[in-house]
Order: structure tokens, then sequence, then C-alpha cells
């Protein structure tokens, strides 16, 4: 028996919008771009690795967490300590620290996923304010409000990345990273485990998932994500402060998320993007534009809940039905073959 | 060559002061269906509930293959080959069914975490679903999205979903409601397919007395939570206890 497959124009169109999106990053952007549009797409990758933490406690386990920034300085603050005070190299720093949030939130993730839904939501606020306050209070670690400076700067193999363009492309590497790890964790079991965890519990346990820990593992696993974005930022940067942990950041990488669709990697890449050059491309508007930005919050969630990556895939759906674009495997009872052997039919 | 799968001792469970469940023995042999019937609130799919692990029972012991599972956990009773599917079909509603059916084999072949993220994302065995998609008399495509299967096919599909965790038990509730006849003969076909073929042991829910009287081997009446009669179909059919709580009794009975 033969599975054949066969992909429609339209995945062709994605891979190569893919294709696209990435060369224009990796050398358009760092060729053309002055210094300030560099550091502000910087900012807006680093925003992306923790939003892929979202991705996956959001989009693929279906809990609303807030506790993102709380990761991110703590990953952030760790590497920063790990790298000035011990002289560790700040790559092997970044790493390390991003193990030691994953380990922190399993710990905190063990106790916060005994709550339910909202309530594991309003804790996940109440854990964002903790953090900030023991960030900014905390003064011999954390220097508190004015911050820890002269970290040292990305260092590959002896190699110091002073410049803003060497620097960006490292976090271009590392985005590439994590989105290739965040599309993987979805075709694993344990992804799959958190799908259903997310859209039917009752059926998940009865499928053999521990629910509990999925959704601990889950959170862990967005708080790696978390972690990373936080030590990249601190490298970056060569400073970090508390200020740099607040509500309202985990607020914006929220709505960066649910911009660009929470059930793809993709499009939370989107709405990084967007979030952070927004407000640049709407300076005219100056005192407006929040008033412009939370219109646009309301608008968003009304008119596509699945934010723009949801726009996209619906629209792929209704054209591969009308041009019968797609891979398509039959099972079951097919007109034509009704008499034969199992098989397999492809209709392209 | 059947075995005793389940057996339940003196199961009892109340909510408030409501008892769904009052001193309910049982025992299920594999390779045959067990037919659970009662009027409506006769706590049929509580029992379900109680043996697949959704709720705890108050007092008394369940039994697997030997085991006492009393106070395990609904997954790790899974885990241990305990099938179920329900009133309303559970899908992942975000889902396709691919994704669906291989959360199923991720049970039944027991695949781990780490083979599947090192190794090639482990495919669908596409042979044995065509086998049972057939018995179930319906098609699909893979890729299609949950939704674009009628009711009916939902329920059918959440047979097959149970069969491919490779249960030793299945818990199968009321599988023709909603159904049309045709549909329902199929569910009758799955189910048969599942004890021959497979051996498993079926506890089967369900309001149309054809299906029931047809299929099972030993049938157990249900009301308000206690057992009013446990035997072969014509020893319950003829149950005079039985009639009087379906049809009712005679005012000068």
């Amino acid at each position: 028996m033969k599975k054949l497959t066969k992909n429609a124009p339209l995945s062709y169109i994605k891979l190569g919008m893919m294709l696209a999106v990435i060369i224009v990053m990796a050398v358009i952007v760092p060729v053309t771009s002055r210094v300030y549009t560099l550091t502000v797409i910087s900012g807006a990758l680093i925003y992306f690795v923790a939003c892929l933490g979202n991705y996956v406690i959001l989009g693929m386990c279906g809990m609303v967490s807030f506790a993102s920034v709380t990761f991110m300085g703590i990953g952030g603050y760790a590497s920063a300590l790990l790298s000035s005070r011990l002289g560790i190299n700040s790559i092997v720093a970044m790493l390390l620290s991003t193990i030691l949030t994953m380990i922190v939130a399993l710990l905190i993730g063990m106790i916060l996923m005994r709550l339910k839904g909202t309530f594991f939501t309003f804790s996940t606020v109440a854990l964002v304010q903790i953090s900030y306050s023991i960030f900014n209070s905390w003064k011999e670690v954390t220097g508190g409000p004015n911050g820890l400076a002269n970290l040292p700067p990305f260092e590959i193999f002896g190699i110091s990345l002073s410049s803003y363009k060497q620097s960006y492309i490292l976090l271009l590497v590392f985005c590439v990273i994590c989105v290739l790890l965040a599309l993987k964790l979805r075709k694993t079991t344990l992804g799959r485990a958190m799908n259903s965890v997310r859209d039917n519990e009752i059926a998940a346990k009865t499928m053999g998932i521990n629910v509990y820990w999925t959704k601990v593992i889950a959170f862990a696993i967005a708080a790696m994500f978390a972690g990373l974005a936080g030590a990249l930022m601190v490298h970056y940067n060569h400073f970090v402060v508390s200020t740099y942990f607040t509500f309202d950041i985990s607020t914006k990488m929220i709505i960066m998320t649910m911009l660009g669709g929470v059930d793809n990697p993709i499009g939370v890449f989107l709405g990084a993007i967007l979030i952070t050059m927004l407000p640049e491309w709407l300076k005219p508007l100056q005192e407006y534009i929040r008033l412009v930005y939370g219109v646009g919050v309301m608008l968003l969630m009304v008119f596509m809940p699945q934010g723009i990556w949801g726009v996209i895939e619906s629209t792929e759906k209704k054209l591969s039905r009308k041009f019968k674009w797609g891979k398509k495997t039959v099972i079951g009872v097919d007109d034509k073959n009704a008499q034969g052997g199992p098989n397999v039919t492809v209709s392209a | 060559m059947s075995q005793l799968v389940l057996k339940l001792t003196d199961v009892n469970k109340s909510f408030g002061g409501v008892v769904v469940a009052k001193n309910v023995s049982c025992e299920v042999q594999s390779g045959s269906i067990f037919g659970l019937i009662g009027p409506n609130g006769a706590g049929k799919t509580t029992l379900l509930n109680l043996i697949s692990g959704i709720y705890d029972v108050d007092s008394g012991k369940i039994e697997f293959c030997g085991q006492d599972i009393t106070k395990s956990p609904a997954h790790y009773r899974a885990r241990l080959g305990i099938g179920r599917t329900f009133q309303t079909p559970r899908f992942l509603t975000r889902a396709n069914i691919e994704e669906n059916l291989m959360l199923a084999t991720d049970l039944g072949d027991k695949n781990s975490f780490l083979g599947s993220l090192t190794g090639r994302a482990k495919e669908l065995d596409i042979g044995e679903l065509q086998t049972l998609t057939r018995i179930a008399g319906f098609s699909f495509n893979l890729e299609d999205d949950i939704s674009s299967l009628t009711f009916g096919q939902q329920k059918l599909l959440e047979i097959i979903r149970a069969i491919l965790t490779k249960p030793k038990l299945m818990l199968v509730d009321e599988p023709a409601a909603g159904l049309n006849n045709a549909e329902m003969q199929n569910a009758i076909a799955l189910l048969e397919w599942a004890i021959k073929q497979r051996d498993i042991g079926v506890i089967l829910i369900e309001h149309s007395m054809d299906m029931i009287m047809s299929v099972c081997s030993r049938i157990m009446v249900l009301n308000f939570g206690s057992v009013i009669a446990n035997g072969d179909p014509e020893e319950v059919a003829a149950n005079d206890e039985v009639i009087a709580a379906y049809l009712g009794r005679d005012a000068d009975a």
C-alpha cells in the first residue's frame, strides 16, 4: 500500500513567503536599515522569542498566562549575574539561565496549575507583580531601579559581537532555532497532548494524558522561551533594569501573540513585528497613538479572534476547497474502489 | 477464552443527597458485550465515569484484570486499557481528524515523547484505520476538520478512536443515540469486530432495546443507582421489576 501525497500550490506559496521573510530579515534589513531601525527590529525579535512561550502555553495548551515577563526577568538577571560576576561566556550564561528559568517555572507551575482557568490567570498576574517588586527592591543583586550596566555582549568562540548588525544576526539565528523547536513540538506526542488538554480535558484523560503534568510542562517550556528572550535582551542591551519586566510588557506580549495568531509561530512573528513597528509608523499621530492602539485591539478581537494568521488560514481553506488543492488522504468507503482492498486515494 | 476484565464490588457514589450508585457489583468478561440499561437518571453514565475514573467512588472496590484501580487517576486507567466513548462526542475541535486519531495511537502504541521528537513524526497506521472505517461505513479525508463530519459519523469515529487505543475494556455510552438505522447497524458491526477480533470486553449503555437484546450476552439493569436485575437477555426481559421500572406498575399490583 502506498500513501500518495501531493502538495498544494498554496503550500509552495507559503514556503516561498517564509523564505522571503528570512531573506528580508537576514540580508535586506541589516544592509539597508539605519542603526535605530535595526535596534527597534531587534527588540521585536527578542519579544518574539518570549511570545513563542505564549504560543506554547496559550495557543497549544489553552491557558492564559501573564507570567512571561517574570521568567524573562529571571532568565535576564541570571544571565547578567552569571556573565558579569562569575565571568562566564555570555552564550553559555544564556543557556544556563534558560535551564535555570525552566526549573524555577517547573516548581512554580506545580503550584499554580492546581488552579483552574481564570484563577490560574489571576495567579500569574500576581506572580508578575511579586517578581517586579523583587526585581525592583533587591538592590544588592538586581541593582533595583538603577539596573546593572556594562554587561558583556554576545561572545562566540572568543569573538565579541559588539556591533548592532552582528548582534542582530545572532538574534535572528536564535529566532530561527526557536521557531523550528516550536513547530516541531506540535508534531510530538507532547504537542498533541497539549492540544487535547486545550480542547477537551475529559477526552484527554480518557486518552491516557496526565492533564496536570502536561500543563506544568507546557508552563515550563513557555518559561524556557521567555527566559531565553530575557537573557538575549540583557546581552543585546548590555544593560538590565527592573522596568523591563513590568505588567505592561506582559500585556503587550499577549497582544502580539493574539494579533498575529495564537495558533502558529509565524503568526506570532507577524504580531511581534507589527506591534513593535506600529508606534514608529504612527509617530505623526503623537498623543492619539494610544487611542488608535486601543481601538485597534478591540476591533481585532471582534473581527479576527484568531489573529492575522487565522485569517490567512481560513482564506486558504476556502481557496483549497474551491480549487480542490491540497493533500487528501481518503479513508474508508470510496465510491470508485468500493470493492477493492484497502486503498488510499488522492484527489488533488 | 474469555477472562475477567472488570470486577465491581459494592460500589457506592452519591452527589450530596442523591444516590447515583448503590452497592453496585458486577463482572465483565473479555470478548463479550455487557449491556447496561435503565430509565433516564438511573446512574448508567455515572457508573461509566466511576469505572473510567472521572469520578471517585465513595466506597467499594474496582478491579481491572485483577488489579485494584479504585484509587487510580483517570489517565492511568486509560493507559492500563480502559477505552471510552461519550454520549456527545468529545474531540479536539481545533485539530484535524488525523491529529485526533494520532492521539489514540499515541496511547495504543505507547509512543514516547523522545521518539516523536527525534524520529520522524510517526505516521498513522492507515491499514487498520481503513478496515475499521469500512466497517463503520463512511469515508473521510484525514486532513479535514473534525467538524466536517456529521454527528453520527463523529460517534462512529469515536468508537474507532477508542479501538485504536488498544483497550482491554471499552465503555461505550449510547452509541446509537442520534444515529439512523444504517449507522446503528454499522456501530453494532464495529463493536462486534472489537469483541471478536480483539477480545475486548465492552460495556454498552443503550436505550435501543433492539440493539441491546441482539448483541449483549449479559445485561444489568439499574434504577435510581441500584441494580434491579443482572443476567441473560431472556432473564432480564422476563424480570417483573425491570418491566415495572420501564413501564410503571399497576396501582393495584
